[in-house]
Order: structure tokens, then C-alpha cells, then sequence
């Protein structure tokens, strides 16, 4: 399934704070785990994720920091800052109408007689 | 054989296309390539194979500059800005070089016993040779786009320093040329109509090297308006 770019704008916000609100994460498993959850039918180009989540930090959502990870190697973690709670929030909300309105429109069976 | 360490290092000299990436990304994203690339060898795949698809899966150069470009914006354009400045100082240089080419070989000539038509032929392919020349270079710089990394930031202010000073001097040397032309005209009037007719050829190739770059500008930015206009 091929989303299209505003489409992954948009929910790149929610889904990443969303993540992170289950624990501190690096760019590489934040990609993994939204691809476990949309069982690999949302395709981000994985680079994408990047400035959104500089963005994200810019703003004060979230903060970063250099770790030396179990591999040795060293890895760029993120972690939601009360700020973001607040922004993931009102994120939740505004999906929330969204997806109420869908569901009623889609559960609606027309008459036919 | 493929080696990765290289394969890597390449991929992060190529990486910063628009100079809208920071070092800090470029590390970020290199943590995550092989990350990918280690996963994808647990799966079974080859070093190759698995820096293939890790790579193309992170997205291409172009998407990555872009996406990048549009939280850096003022480092792109401070980048934008030198190279502009650059630009007008080199053509600067290059057009007193030209004048200095077309002045230089007809004063030099007018010493030979060879006829107008000569004089005539061999300073406007002295001039058309000058143009290519610069072509090719400008090609050149183009097309070997990695070359401007590769360049020291040491030797970076060392040109721009030579820019600065060079068009400077051509400047004066051109200054001091007009007597000599003067005294080439007083001595052999008949010289001036050569003179009118290489002139004629100068202009008429800055004319088409003007026109040319507009159309490249113009070309440019409507072709990368929806980078620019983020």
C-alpha cells in the first residue's frame, strides 16, 4: 500500500510520539516497530523519519542523546518530553474524531428496499 | 570482492548532494544503515546484498537532501549565498581574462607582418578557445560534483582569497593595455576596423553566454521550485 506523502506528514506526528511514550528509542526501531504495527503495508522511505523527528526535537517534544548501544556502536536515543505528552494528547483526540467519523460512515449499510 | 567498510564510506561522501545535511545527521543516518544491514545479514543475506537494499530503503540522495533541506534551510542557504559570491567573482575574472585574450593577441599581432584577415582569425579563436576552455572547466566542476568536498577548507579560502585578488590584477593589466592600443591605432589607423570587428565578436559571444546562463537559471529553478519554495 502505497501512502502518499501528506498522508505520512501527517501521521508521522502521532505515531512517533506514540512510540516513544512506550520508552526511549532510536530512528532504526522506530521504523521496525511502526512497520510491525501497520504489518508492513505503510512503506516510509526510512530516511523520512529523520527530520521529522529533528523536527519534533526542535520544538521541544522530544529530547536526544548520543548512547553507546549494546552492538558498541553509537546510536542517537529519543525521549518524549512532557511537552510532547501534551502534543500526543490532543493528537489523540483529533485522530480519535477522525476515526470515529470513518468507522460510523463505513459500518453504515445503504437500504436497498 | 565487496567491501563494506568502503561501500559505507563512499555512500556518506556522496550523501550531502545539497549541503543540507549536518555531520551529526550524516552519522545518524550511517548508524541506522547499519543497523539495516546487520539485520539483513542475520536474515542470510550478503554484505552486498543486504548494503543494497539497506541503502535503497533509506531513501535515495535526492529524497534525503530534500527532506533534510527542509529543516536546514538557513545552512542551505548560507551555502547558496557563497557559492553565488564565488560566482560573481570568478565572472568577473572570466570576463577580464577575455578582454584581456582579445586586446592582448591583437596587440601582439599588429608586431607580425600578417594581414588583417589574419589578425582577425587568430584572436577570435584565441577568444572562442578561451570560452571553451571555460566551458569545459565549468563541465568539469559540474559533473565531478564531489570535487568541491574533496577540497580542503585550508585550500577552499585559499582560492577564494585568489578570486579576490586575480580579477584585481587582470583589472590593471587591462587598464594598462588601452596605451598600447592606443599607440597600435594612432601608428596604423587601418588597425581600427580589425579592432571594431573583434570587438564585434566579443560582444556578440558575451551576448550568447549571458542569454545562455539566464536560460540555465530560469531552467533551474523551475525545475527545482518545489525544493526551493519549502
Amino acid at each position: 500500500m502505497h501512502l502518499s506523502k501528506e498522508l505520512v506528514a501527517a501521521s508521522a506526528t502521532p505515531l512517533v510520539l506514540s512510540v516513544l511514550s512506550q520508552g526511549d528509542s532510536y530512528g532504526y526501531a522506530i521504523i521496525k516497530r511502526v512497520s510491525e504495527l501497520t504489518e508492513g503495508e505503510v512503506q516510509w522511505s526510512d530516511g523520512m523519519l529523520y527530520p521529522v523527528l529533528h523536527r519534533l526535537e526542535k520544538q521541544g517534544h522530544i529530547v536526544s542523546e548520543w548512547k553507546k548501544a549494546e552492538t558498541g556502536r553509537r546510536r542517537k536515543y529519543y525521549r518524549l518530553e512532557p511537552g510532547g505528552l501534551a502534543t500526543l494528547k490532543e493528537e489523540k483526540k483529533k485522530w480519535t474524531v477522525l476515526n470515529n467519523a470513518l468507522s460510523t460512515l463505513w459500518e453504515e449499510k445503504p437500504c436497498l428496499i | 570482492m565487496f567491501d563494506l567498510a568502503n561501500a559505507i564510506t563512499n555512500w556518506k561522501s556522496q550523501l550531502n548532494i545539497n549541503h543540507t545535511l549536518k555531520n551529526e545527521d550524516i552519522a545518524e543516518l550511517e548508524s541506522h544503515l547499519v543497523d539495516e544491514i546487520d539485520a539483513l545479514q542475520i536474515k542470510g543475506l550478503s554484505s552486498e546484498e543486504s548494503f543494497l537494499i539497506a541503502t535503497k530503503r533509506l531513501g535515495t540522495n535526492e529524497v534525503l537532501a530534500e527532506e533534510f533541506g527542509k529543516n536546514n534551510l538557513p545552512s542551505l542557504w548560507v551555502h547558496r549565498i557563497t557559492w553565488m559570491f564565488l560566482g560573481t567573482l570568478m565572472w568577473g575574472m572570466a570576463t577580464g581574462l577575455f578582454g584581456f585574450i582579445h586586446r592582448g593577441t591583437l596587440i601582439a599581432l599588429q608586431h607580425t607582418s600578417l594581414s588583417k584577415a589574419w589578425i582577425i582569425s587568430i584572436c577570435s579563436v584565441a577568444m572562442i578557445a578561451f570560452v571553451a576552455g571555460i566551458g569545459f572547466l565549468v563541465r568539469g566542476i559540474i559533473h565531478g560534483s564531489a570535487l568541491n568536498q574533496r577540497i580542503s577548507s585550508l585550500k577552499r579560502w585559499g582560492i577564494f582569497a585568489l578570486l579576490l585578488i586575480i580579477p584585481q590584477l587582470i583589472g590593471v593589466t587591462n587598464g594598462i593595455m588601452i596605451r598600447p592600443l592606443q599607440k597600435v591605432i594612432i601608428n596604423d589607423p587601418s588597425i581600427l576596423s580589425a579592432f571594431s570587428f573583434t570587438t564585434f565578436i566579443h560582444s556578440a559571444i558575451s551576448l550568447i553566454i549571458k542569454i545562455a546562463m539566464i536560460y540555465f537559471v530560469a531552467w533551474h529553478f523551475s525545475k527545482n521550485r518545489k525544493t526551493i519554495a519549502v
